[in-house]
């Protein structure tokens, strides 16, 4: 009876550790094959957070979101990479922080290329001195295009 | 008058211009917060918006916390939901002051060391801090650097036990003028 209890302790410390090494080491989740919860073209999304902010973040962040647009700038040149989708006629824009382990997916994209980009919606913001809407889009990856 | 008028709007129109190309600003500063003693805690965003305006020197970054990523999803998830709460505070700012901006020339290359001071507002809370950088001008764009520290309990942060509570922060980024 008494060896049954200290070898069921014994399972029981050692699953907690098991468990407590795999969640402390648990990298990012990666959006690569994940469904996105909303889509969008670049300019609507840009036009839901310019009209009202607070509700756009309510709904918006931490959700994935698909957003089709334009790449108007990007910068590999560190990481993450990140890559712009500018409004045409303002300085709005949304900008993507990029996952790094899909960093050679962006070999293939240029300015001015069309894309489908997903990631998590980490906010956005109207910003002051005419610099118009600011959304961000963290761990984002490519969709297929 | 008509004639008044239209020399009124050309006056005003230029004065906007020039105000227009005093203000330099980014909307991918890069900033990292890093865990003096505790090497877990070791986060970047390249998603600051950072604004200068070289008349005043008045000098404000603001970030999106939740813009902050982790290569340990555990970490994001204790930095976002026991550190620094950012469902309930989304923003962290700092509004603040390059003090020897008077000595800089904008349409010389070079680089300055700049002394800046202002307020950080975190988690909610403000206090005042202030920290040396440098500031490099080249054919109108600019270059920010600056690392400064803060202790986390400073704003109303209960340590959650990340070593002694000291945070590095650090500025990087690259600023356009405003068109």
């Amino acid at each position: 009876m008494k060896r049954g209890i200290v070898g069921l302790l014994g399972i029981v410390i050692v699953s907690v550790v098991i468990y407590g090494f795999v969640e402390y080491t648990r990298g990012k989740k990666h959006l690569k094959n994940e469904r996105p919860e909303f889509a969008f073209a670049a300019i609507d999304l840009i036009s839901l957070f310019e009209e009202d902010p607070v509700s756009a973040n309510e709904k918006f962040t931490d959700r994935l979101v698909s957003v089709k647009g334009t790449v108007t700038s990007m910068d590999a040149s560190e990481s993450p990479a990140m890559l712009f989708m500018k409004h045409p006629e303002t300085e709005s824009s949304i900008k993507f922080s990029m996952d790094s382990l899909y960093a050679s997916d962006l070999s293939v994209i240029k300015v001015g290329n069309t894309v489908n980009i997903k990631g998590i919606c980490a906010g956005g913001e109207v910003l002051d001195l005419g610099l118009g809407a600011d959304i961000l889009i963290t761990s984002a990856v490519l969709e297929n295009n | 008058m008509k004639k008044f008028a239209l020399l009124c709007f050309f006056q005003l129109s230029l004065l906007i211009t020039v105000r227009a190309q005093d203000v330099y600003f980014t909307k991918a500063g890069k900033i990292q917060f890093v865990a003096i003693q505790d090497t877990d805690v070791d986060a970047t965003s390249r998603g600051a918006l950072v604004t200068l305006d070289a008349k005043t020197g008045d000098l404000n970054f603001s970030i999106l916390v939740k813009g902050f990523e982790f290569a340990k999803a555990a970490m994001q998830e204790k930095f976002n939901q026991k550190i620094l709460e950012t469902d309930k505070f989304p923003k962290a700012e700092f509004k603040g002051k390059i003090e020897n901006v008077s000595k800089l020339n904008f349409s010389e290359s070079r680089t300055y060391p700049v002394a800046v001071a202002g307020e950080l507002t975190m988690h909610g809370v403000t206090k005042a801090v202030s920290a040396k950088g440098e500031l490099s001008i080249a054919e109108g764009a600019l270059s920010a650097t600056s690392v400064f520290e803060v202790m986390i309990g400073d704003y109303g942060i209960s340590n959650p036990g990340i070593g002694d509570g000291k945070i590095r922060i650090s500025v990087d980024c690259k600023l356009e003028a405003r068109k």
